[in-house]
């Protein structure tokens, strides 16, 4: 029954393109690596749809129209979510749209931001500091009177979970312009990258954007291509403990791949899972003391203070031979990382680092952009 | 004739729960969410054989505190707990009626929650345990000597109690309005301190525990008879020449060391405190202190350290929180034991 549907479905968009209105056919703009968005180009028009955008979100599908300010909006699309183009003014709820912004070039146009603190880029951070940049608050948090008052051109929102659909909808009714954006589920580093094409099309900016990200994936694959001729893969341990338990990225996850990716083999690469879970100290410790590397161990900066922690990690063979490293080199003073701004934009400096740990005979020239070595 | 009998089935009752404390605590050694084989614990344990380390690791620097502060929090919690009910003589009293919870609570969340911002989001950093324990013992301590301070100048035992879940009120609300101005990941971190952990605590962290357990549990002795008359009330107490400001003092004290301490090692706690010592005087039908310290000792290491091993889970990959399982493992005990006695002992 549903290939049926499939069938027919295809038959009708097959008669569609074969149609002589060229301008107005639906051109699929296929994504490489991301799950969570397409683009539609409908002549001048363009519809974003955003798919299932917070975790176990199952079927849920956001759509936008993206109209240039030049042209009337057609009395078609009069209820839909439309977004005027190019935006000029943005509001973005997550530092990760700084990054892709930045990438582009254009964080001029970043009017607000929520949590001031965690942003690190020098002219967001110029902004702010002059007035000029707005800090909106987060969650249930969020200032509605001050979005208001910036009346941005786009915000961009993100979710972790189903609860953002009611600050959409509460933005929506507001009449304030909000996307949201799920980069952040991408399973995979180029996966997540490609999310710059999406942040791009709200400025019309595709074309660029498409350039600069083929340039990411031909760097990133390069990389992949050097390391995967080693035939030794260090095991690698991820995280730090709180408590009774460890979180762990899953064994499908993002951090999963990329360490994948960087020649690495993950500790709980056989988990199923894409978020990340959880396991009792007593059988991430067992594992632990089998890693030949440990990574990502939370905002320390010291051996020290991951004993300080917890001082039963001494007997931890990775922390004996002090092989710890932390993607926390680039911290702000006020707290915000480097790395969760614009690491999701840049998975090639992210892949870089990796091997350069991972693999230091292959990459021996290079310097650590968001990781550090813990002493 | 009658004493006698009486006197030996406590000894009796006694020896069986000595037993089964002991028991329960090689069980809890012996089972946690990994599988490790009984002869590798014993040769661990006997330090005969040849174990890979990370497993004698497991056994010594893991499961042995665990299982040591399990002992410590059961018997830390139902002493208050038991103090309490006497001195408010109320059944429903629990270690945390002074506020004490709250208070190592809102310490705690003034440093997850307030300051994690200025600490770079440093949950990991400086919850590094020992800022974790120093706070949450402030906290309480904080409350323990507005307690004190009150006690001193008002006679009136209900005002007291009254003044204390202010306090704890409070605390409460200043504790939710900094949940309401954080973000999840921190939000998250509280939460989980909330449901309390055993198994965070070290071995250097238990050369603090114990020593403060012990004291506070000395204390509590010392308190024995003053307790017995403080039952029948304060007036009657007065008559019989006790100077009860002072027996309060010292039984606050002695609380707030107890539940302090567990609370800042282990999180808030809940249950134990106040279920301990009902089991104790159903199982011994006395309101004496004399056999109640010791035998809500015995039962709430017991309670403790059943609840510890359930929360292992045995088998699985992670452990549950202690706090849901004190709560879940007790009750039907509870409800088991007024049932079958049909009438719940009054204090």
């Amino acid at each position: 029954m549903k290939i049926n549907i499939l069938l027919l479905f295809s038959l009708i968009l097959g008669l569609l393109s074969c149609g002589n209105q060229p301008h107005k056919q639906t051109i699929a703009n296929s994504n490489q690596f991301a799950h969570g968005f397409h683009i539609a180009k409908m002549g001048e028009i363009t519809r974003l749809d955003v798919f299932n955008p917070w975790e176990n979100a199952r079927n849920f599908v956001y759509s936008y129209y993206l109209i240039p300010k030049s042209i009337a909006i057609p009395d078609s699309l009069a209820n839909r979510a439309i977004i005027r183009t190019p935006v000029e003014k943005v509001v973005v709820l997550s530092t990760t749209h700084i990054g892709f912004i930045q990438k582009l070039g254009i964080e001029s146009s970043i009017i607000g931001v929520s949590g001031k603190d965690f942003v690190s880029n020098p002219i967001v951070r110029k902004g702010i500091d002059e007035g000029l940049v707005h800090d909106v608050g987060y969650d249930q948090n969020l200032n509605y009177e001050l979005l208001l008052k910036l009346k941005p051109d786009l915000v961009m929102a993100y979710g972790i979970g189903s609860d953002v659909a009611a600050h959409l909808s509460k933005m929506k009714e507001l009449n304030i312009p909000v996307v949201i954006n799920a980069e952040y589920l991408e399973e995979t580093p180029l996966g997540r990258a490609e999310w710059l094409l999406f942040v791009a099309s709200f400025y019309n900016q595709d074309d660029h954007a498409q350039q600069i990200f083929n340039e990411i994936v031909m760097e990133y694959d390069s990389m992949k291509t050097l390391v995967s001729s080693s035939n030794r893969k260090p095991l690698i341990l991820s995280g730090l403990p709180y408590k009774d338990n460890w979180w762990v990225p899953g064994g499908k996850s993002y951090m999963a791949n990329m360490i994948a990716d960087a020649g690495g083999d993950y500790i709980w690469k056989e988990n199923p899972s894409r978020e990340s879970f959880v396991v009792s100290l007593e059988n991430a410790i067992v594992k632990a003391t089998q890693a030949d590397l440990w990574i990502n161990t939370g905002q320390t900066n010291s051996i020290q203070e991951i004993l300080e922690s917890d001082e039963r990690f001494k007997i931890i063979p990775a922390l004996q031979q002090k092989m710890v490293f932390n993607d926390n080199k680039q911290m702000n003073l006020t707290g915000g990382n480097e790395v969760w701004e614009t690491g999701a934009a840049n998975p090639q400096h992210l892949l870089r680092d990796l091997i350069h740990i991972f693999h230091p005979e292959i990459m021996t020239d290079s310097a650590f952009h968001y990781y550090q070595k813990l002493n | 004739m009658q004493n006698d009998r009486l006197i030996s089935r406590d000894f009796l009752l006694f020896g069986l729960l000595g037993l089964l404390a002991i028991l329960l605590f090689v069980l809890d050694i012996f089972f946690g969410s990994l599988l490790i084989p009984f002869k590798t614990i014993l040769q661990v344990l006997t330090g005969t054989g040849n174990v890979n380390p990370e497993i004698r690791s497991i056994v010594i620097d893991f499961r042995l505190p665990k299982a040591i502060t399990a002992v410590m929090a059961g018997m830390a919690l139902s002493i208050s707990g038991l103090q309490m009910q006497t001195i408010f003589r109320n059944p429903l009293a629990g270690p945390f009626v002074l506020g004490i919870s709250a208070g190592a609570s809102l310490g705690v969340a003034i440093l997850v929650l307030g300051f994690s911002s200025v600490f770079t989001l440093g949950l990991f950093t400086i919850s590094g345990s020992w800022a974790l324990v120093i706070v949450a013992w402030l906290g309480s301590a904080l409350v323990l000597f507005l307690i004190l301070a009150v006690s001193i100048r008002i006679k009136d035992i209900l005002t007291i109690l009254i003044l204390g879940m202010l306090f704890g009120s409070a605390s409460g609300a200043l504790v939710n309005i900094l949940q309401y101005f954080s973000n999840e990941s921190m939000l998250k971190s509280f939460v989980i301190w909330t449901m309390g952990s055993l198994g965070s605590v070290t071995k250097s962290q238990l050369n603090v525990l114990i020593p403060s357990v012990i004291f506070g549990l000395v204390l509590s002795f010392f308190s024995i008879k003053s307790l017995d008359v403080m039952l029948l009330g304060e007036q009657y107490a007065k008559s019989m020449g006790l100077r009860v400001r002072n027996a309060r003092f010292l039984v606050f004290t002695s609380t707030s060391i107890l539940a302090g301490s567990i609370t800042a090692f282990c999180g808030p706690i809940g249950f134990i405190g106040i279920a301990v010592p009902h089991i104790g005087r159903l199982l011994f039908k006395t309101a004496r202190h004399k056999i109640l310290i010791p035998s809500s000792l015995l039962i709430g290491s017991i309670v403790m350290l059943l609840s510890d091993i359930v929360s292992q889970m045995p088998g699985y990959e992670s452990t549950l929180p202690i706090n849901s399982v004190t709560a879940l493992v007790g009750i039907p005990v509870i409800i088991w034991i007024i049932l079958k006695n049909r009438k719940f002992s009054s204090v």
